[in-house]
């Protein structure tokens, strides 16, 4: 076992290999502590899926989860010697290329799988299963999840090269441009995250009608399979519709920020935006001009995809285990093994399967709550270990950091950095938000500042003047929506929640990628 | 262009004789020529106005635009000759729009022929120092690929394959030595395409608002092919057309724009002549 490393945060290793790696935590994706449930889950299914994927790819790593202190760290382990990794990267990327050039074939080609890993989840009927039953389908389920991510990471590496592409494309042809400018051509597309937006405005309008709540109902079957959090234990908008009833009410009190004329008025720029591009290219080559025609529909068409892939795998495929997981919660509450379906959440698998049949689990789960208040307090560092040697560079890493983001400068006093991921400069008060059931009360015109955000936060972008995240880089999904709702936005600022004041007066320049605090 | 009195070296200069000569084999760019003898008796400046003026309309109604964008290039009546080729050595003016601009550009080139650089060329081959020069107008290419080729390699003068260099762009880029070209060799008799070296492409030569200017090539066209081997078969057959009528190895320079291959340049390789190949 490897010694403490701080007294606030001990650290201790079961695998002495372990202390050697450098552990960092995904801050997009799990900002907050991790259950014991969703940390078994999300090994068996979602590591274990992305693990496939990383030897489909040709990948010279492996990776590793591990929960310390109840927050989840992953680590990149290299299975072969340096010089292979390069050259194993350099044949991986050229692959990645050639996926990106179809990447909506790509998910064409397996979005009717996902959707059948969903009709099958939805079609077993919960509620009247035996206990047996259940428990069996409990492990179906978890082998259709792992299929699901699987497929998602086959299609999002793509897609996000694709999109990158695009962009490394244009700061080529139009040196001195931004990567702003190259995704105003790129934004606007139809999909599953801009149509949820849209729904929901649509239930404003005929808010206090006879006709809203059929309406309503219709909405949550559709766009109802996801949570606040991307927790599986978390509770589905169709259980607790609050964070929905919450946005339209905001949408119905505020009829300006009409979410479909807006994407009208993006149209109308991405245009523009495009005949000038293409006028700048009059006098090129006719095969530059075929390639920019080329990545441009493929950048718009994986933009669209990024969207859809997160609607159908993120959102659905992980609703129908969280479906599972919470009769099988009930379940364990009418057995007695547990007092409530929220403390299911701190059992591992065979503890709630163990719970269902009626064995005592309060103890268990009387710990790790002891465990989860007492390291609620603490600020888990961001990375443990030694820094690792630059991974290979290449093209796909180039991506996946515009994704991910990068450490921005450091801060300086009333002024934070980020990426520049929306272009606008608006002045207004900061809202420092941790979770989304907090942002409910976010007003028009104030600035959304969180640690990040996931596509259940969406419709907070229409009442936002500016949103700041912590987490990200210009490609992730904050920085999308802001863009497709015309909002800036900085992102990847690393301690913005920590050091922007929740209620001050703040300025955010979202082409700059600053943030200042004008009053505290 | 293509007409008799164009085709005279002593009247036109070479350059332009040359491809007069050969329009009728080849598709040369429509343009005409400024003779030599203009610049001998040192035009008034409107008269040359007037001449070229006159000269750009006529082209401009037969390419159906009123102000055709050329290409202006020197034709000195001792260049391009078997002895020497005077490659690079004098201006050439790209995408020049508009009879004021045209004449300017015409007075350039002969500015040029006046300048250090061309005089230590001409006195180390013993050329006459004040030996006049046509000037060449011609509509521009808007190349979107170009390059030269040989009917014989410039480096082993094996007179089997036939060299053919190309890159994307306008062919300054390649001419001028700033990018590393594809080079395809071809067969002479079967026009089999022997060999591929495609290069990483660093820049490129495109059409601006005023002129032309070199630009970096994407990174995701820099290591492409820059011609398809239909394309290089066409160059390799075009040359050796060009040296059947010329009676000698020929060095062109074409380019592949606004729907076909079209010669813009064509001489005898002087680099054989001189090693006595």
């Amino acid at each position: 076992m490897a010694e403490a490393l701080t007294v606030d945060f001990p650290v201790t290793w079961d695998d002495p290999a372990d202390a050697e790696l450098y552990w960092s935590r995904d801050l997009m994706h799990e900002p907050h502590q991790v259950s014991p449930l969703d940390f078994e889950i999300s090994e068996i299914a979602h590591v274990a899926g992305s693990a496939r994927a990383l030897e489909y790819w040709g990948l010279p790593t492996r990776r590793r989860a591990r929960l310390v202190n109840t927050y989840k760290y992953g680590a990149a382990i290299p299975i072969t010697l340096p010089d292979e990794a390069t050259a194993r990267v350099a044949v991986s990327d050229r692959r990645s290329l050639s996926f990106a050039l179809r990447t909506r074939l790509n998910w064409e080609e397996w979005q009717p799988e996902v959707e059948l890993l969903i009709a099958q989840g939805r079609a077993f009927d919960l509620g009247r299963a035996s206990d047996d039953d259940l428990l069996e389908h409990l492990d179906a389920s978890l082998v259709r999840l792992e299929r699901a991510w699987y497929i998602h990471f086959l299609v999002t590496r793509p897609t996000l090269l694709a999109m990158d592409q695009f962009n490394c494309l244009y700061l080529e042809l139009f040196p001195g441009s931004s990567v702003l400018k190259a995704l105003e051509l790129v934004q606007g597309e139809e999909n599953r995250t801009v149509a949820t937006g849209r729904e929901l405005w649509k239930l404003s309008r005929i808010l206090d009608t006879p006709a809203f709540e059929a309406a309503l109902d219709r909405f949550l079957q559709e766009y109802g399979h996801r949570a606040d959090s991307l927790a599986i234990t978390a509770t589905s908008w169709i259980e607790d519709p609050t964070t929905v009833l919450a946005q339209v009410q905001a949408f119905a009190a505020n009829p300006d920020r009409d979410p479909i004329r807006e994407e009208a008025r993006k149209l109308v720029r991405r245009e523009a935006a495009t005949a000038r591009a293409r006028a700048g290219l009059a006098g090129y080559p006719r095969r530059v001009r075929e390639l920019f025609e080329s990545w441009l529909r493929i950048a718009r068409e994986a933009t669209a995809v990024w969207e859809d892939h997160n609607f159908y795998i993120d959102q659905c495929c992980d609703d129908e285990l969280r479906q599972v997981i919470r009769e099988l919660a009930r379940r364990a509450v009418r057995s007695g093994g547990i007092d409530a379906v929220a403390d299911a959440p701190m059992l591992r698998i065979e503890e709630l399967r163990a719970a269902v049949r009626g064995v005592d689990q309060r103890k268990q789960v009387a710990i790790q709550r002891e465990l989860h208040e007492h390291f609620a307090k603490v600020a888990a560092p961001h990375a443990l270990g030694p820094p690792p040697a630059a991974p290979p560079a290449g093209i796909t890493a180039r991506a996946t950091s515009a994704f991910f983001g990068q450490p921005p400068p450091a801060p300086e006093p009333g002024l934070v950095w980020g990426t520049a991921a929306s272009a606008g400069v608006v002045r207004g008060i900061a809202r420092v938000r941790h979770h989304l059931e907090e942002a409910r009360d976010l007003q028009v015109g104030e600035i959304l500042v969180v640690p990040s955000t996931t596509q259940s936060w969406t419709p907070l972008f229409a009442l936002a003047a500016a949103v700041v995240s912590d987490a990200g880089g210009i490609l992730c999904h904050c920085a999308l929506v802001a863009r497709e709702y015309g909002i800036a936005a900085v992102v990847g600022t690393v301690h913005g929640t920590e050091l922007i004041p929740d209620g001050s007066l703040v300025e955010v320049d979202g082409a700059a990628g600053t943030v200042r605090v004008l009053d505290s | 262009m293509g007409e008799a009195g164009c085709a005279e070296i002593l009247v036109t200069g070479g350059k332009a004789a040359a491809l007069s000569r050969l329009a009728e084999l080849a598709s040369v760019p429509p343009g005409f020529a400024i003779c030599a003898a203009v610049q001998r008796r040192r035009v008034e400046r409107d008269y040359l106005a007037d001449l070229v003026a006159t000269a750009y309309a006529e082209l401009g109604r037969r390419l159906g635009t009123t102000s055709p964008a050329v290409a202006v290039r020197s034709s000195g009546i001792d260049e391009d000759g078997a002895a020497s080729s005077f490659a690079g050595q004098h201006e050439t003016f790209l995408n020049v729009c508009g009879e004021a601009a045209v004449t300017e550009a015409v007075l350039a080139c002969w500015g040029s022929a006046g300048s250090e650089r061309v005089a230590s060329y001409r006195s180390a081959r013993g050329l006459d120092p004040d030996a006049s020069m046509g000037v060449l107008v011609q509509q521009l290419v808007v190349a979107d690929e170009a390059g030269v080729a040989f009917t014989a390699d410039p480096v082993t003068r094996d007179p089997g394959v036939v060299v053919v260099n190309a890159s994307f762009g306008l062919g300054e880029s390649v001419v001028s030595g700033s990018v590393t070209p594809d080079t395809y060799r071809v067969a002479r008799h079967s026009l089999e395409i022997l060999e591929r070296r495609v290069a990483a492409k660093s820049v490129m030569t495109v059409v601006s608002a005023s002129g032309v200017r070199e630009v970096p090539i994407p990174t995701l066209l820099r290591y492409e092919p820059a011609l398809t081997d239909p394309q290089v078969v066409a160059v390799a057959d075009l040359a050796l057309r060009m040296e059947a009528a010329l009676g000698a190895p020929a060095d062109i320079e074409y380019a592949f724009g606004d729907g076909g291959l079209h010669l813009l340049q064509c001489r005898p390789i002087t680099t054989l002549a001189a090693a006595g190949g």
